[in-house]
């Protein structure tokens, strides 16, 4: 594999008593979605704070494309930030908006390069009748839209977003979530992306890194993280209805919850008690041992679920 | 006769902005009717007319049979929720419950009564004298609900109460709020863009749009039989699959042809020939080596339980719900059928509904 765009290593972070990253590693490959889904709280936005260099870690290192980024300022990172909390320039138009980042010192653009990259990142995006509009008339959608143009038109080497669509509409979300997977793949630049919403997770990534309380819990494909989470916590943190989790103990060759009905067979040489967890599309109503009530049926459109209570 | 009932109920802005444009509805008591729509479609607006925040431009809200259009939010008995997150981290968790009862001057007596019937109700007891910080993100909300529900007003209105929480949390806290109004009977009126909330929370979903009704009816006929264009794309996620062609009579029997596709669809209802949408639910597609349309996909979207295949072709775009094994590379071509019963037929000019 070629160098990777990100390594994170051992990062370690305190604000006074909350230890907010405590040894995390992780790395990114070129062009590589990756998402780092975990609860508020979980150390998400410090970990994309330290990597862009807004903050500095306790310890551990961090190399962008085979770099110690320990050197490198803020700046000098080729990094682009963006964050749920987008701001723009409310009186300026979109396309000043857009030229903005371009134009800061040092960069050296000539004007008609940067008209082609404005309208680059405008045709992108798909807000180009929006580019003569003051920033402030735009719609909470059309803003992110922009926010995240102001991050293209630098092109970038590595994308880190913080939760860009969590303040947007359900309906929205699930239009960029896909239009922002497109893009990222046409760019080829590598992403990482950090959320708290499963679906954005398992739908968007190359690959999910499960954090909690500044922990890695788990780091693997979507549909590894979903079908064999590496714990329990994993599990309930993952799919909607969660994973069903068991306490089970071994009797006569099945496996028993705590008032003995049984739940499946055990394999021979299993340990005397176990956690056992099955997604609830597993479970088939209409056949098997074990016996139960419908308490609750919640029809959702595509799918129906059912909340059942046995013995 | 309804319980509450919104008679032609209007609000412009003062420059101009027609916010709502003449709603009528009639809720039953007991109902909880979620209003759903996108930003801006006239929801919220709705919702703090009826609570009395907002005067409106024309029309009557009748409460229990009692034209209240003109009474102040304070004597028309509503509980108005905004959100559920914010508690008070100084205060207990009685304290914070029994809040809402100070401020409406209730004795002290009564006051603890009304805590201890909600706290037992949610499983709170133990956690009554614990301060919100020492509690789990759930009984966190569990404590928030209870706040909120230690009134017991006529009528509940909620403005996006579960907005600002994660969305894992969200599916735990729907389940506890239907089931508590369900015992409390309370009628509620709940705002929502969430099409999820809606879909698990509503008796019926009223959805709006640009100050408009477009549709009422249960979560589940909003969903499979859509008034127009705009409800079958606002509901489902990803939204109904819609393409742009014209229904034909070939050989005596009515067929869809999309643009830019050259199989004709059989359609399983008699349609007026003419240029028409047809729309059908990423569930009702399949992949199908013998299928009408022929694409390739562009995006292979994972979600848990099943999977959404993005496939475009002449046709335009669409999605495709396929099974969670079913993993798909970008590039792949395929080809798609479509199940007959759930195809649905729209005006191309109007977006209404035709079959």
């Amino acid at each position: 594999m070629s160098e990777a765009a990100l390594a994170v290593a051992g990062l370690d972070k305190r604000f006074g008593a909350v230890h907010a990253l405590a040894g995390v590693d992780l790395a990114v490959a070129a062009a590589e979605f990756v998402v780092v889904l975990g609860p508020t709280g979980a150390g998400k936005t410090t970990l994309l704070r330290t990597i862009a260099g807004l903050e500095r870690p306790d310890a551990g290192t961090i190399r962008l494309f085979g770099k110690d980024a320990a050197a490198l300022a803020p700046a000098e990172r080729d990094v682009a930030l963006v964050f749920q909390n987008f701001s723009l320039y409310p009186g300026r138009t979109v396309r000043e908006n857009l030229a903005f980042p371009l134009r800061a010192p040092g960069r050296g653009l000539a004007t008609g390069e940067i008209a082609e990259r404005v309208a680059w990142a405008a045709k992108l995006l798909k807000i180009e009748r929006l580019l003569d509009r003051p920033a402030r008339q735009l719609s909470g959608g059309e803003m992110q839209r922009v926010a995240i143009g102001r991050a293209i038109v630098r092109r970038p080497r590595l994308f880190l977003m913080d939760e860009p669509l969590s303040n947007l509409d359900a309906k929205l979300r699930e239009e960029l979530r896909i239009e922002l997977r497109e893009l990222a793949r046409s760019l080829g630049t590598p992403v990482l992306w950090v959320t708290h919403d499963q679906a954005e997770a398992l739908s968007m990534a190359d690959r999910v890194v499960v954090l909690a309380e500044g922990r890695v819990l788990q780091d693997a494909p979507p549909e590894d993280v979903y079908l064999r989470p590496a714990s329990p916590r994993v599990a309930r943190l993952l799919g909607t209805p969660p994973m069903n989790i068991v306490e089970v103990r071994r009797e006569g060759g099945w496996w028993v919850s705590a008032d003995g009905t049984r739940i499946v067979e055990a394999p021979a040489g299993s340990p005397e008690r176990a956690t056992i967890g099955f997604r609830p599309e597993h479970v088939d109503p209409d056949g098997g041992a074990t016996e139960g009530t419908i308490e609750v049926l919640e029809d959702l459109g595509p799918a129906r679920i059912l909340v059942a209570r046995w013995a | 006769m309804s319980f509450l009932t919104l008679d032609g109920l209007a609000k412009t802005w003062p420059d101009g902005t027609r916010a709502v444009r003449g709603v009528d509805l009639a809720i039953q008591a007991g109902e909880f009717v979620v209003l759903l729509g996108p930003s801006g479609c006239g929801k919220t607006t709705t919702l703090r007319m009826i609570a009395g925040l907002e005067t409106p431009t024309s029309g009557r809200v009748l409460l229990g049979g009692l034209d209240v259009t003109s009474l102040p939010p304070s004597r028309r008995d509503v509980g108005f929720v905004f959100q559920f997150y914010a508690l008070y981290p100084h205060l207990s968790v009685e304290e914070n419950v029994a809040f809402p009862l100070l401020c409406a001057r209730m004795p002290k007596d009564e006051r603890r009564a009304a805590v201890a019937r909600v706290a037992a109700r949610l499983g709170l007891g133990p956690l009554l004298p614990r301060r919100p910080r020492e509690l789990s993100g759930g009984d966190q909300q569990r404590v928030a609900l209870a706040r909120a529900m230690v009134r017991k007003p006529a009528l509940w209105l909620m403005d996006e109460p579960l907005g600002t929480l994660d969305a894992d949390r969200r599916g735990e806290m729907c389940e506890l709020l239907r089931a508590q109004q369900l015992e409390q009977k309370v009628t509620t009126v709940y705002v929502t863009h969430d099409q999820d909330e809606a879909m698990r929370l509503a008796d019926r979903v009223v959805v709006m749009s640009e100050g408009e009704i477009l549709q009422v009816g249960s979560p589940l006929e909003v969903y499979d039989e859509p008034a127009t264009l705009f409800v079958a794309r606002f509901l489902g996620s990803p939204g109904m699959n819609l393409l742009e062609g014209e229904v034909r009579r070939e050989r005596g029997v009515a067929v869809f042809r999309s643009r830019g596709s050259t199989e004709p669809m059989r359609l399983p209802v008699l349609a007026a020939p003419g240029p028409t949408v047809l729309g059908f639910r990423p569930e009702a597609a399949r992949l199908d080596l013998e299928g009408p349309l022929a694409g390739r996909v562009v995006l292979d979207a994972f979600h848990g339980a099943c999977r959404y295949l993005h496939v475009e072709g002449g046709f335009g775009r669409i999605a495709v719900r396929e099974t969670a094994t079913r993993k798909s590379a970008a590039g792949e071509s395929v080809r798609i059928s479509i199940e007959p019963a759930a195809m649905r037929l729209f005006d191309t000019e109007t977006g209404r509904r035709v079959a």
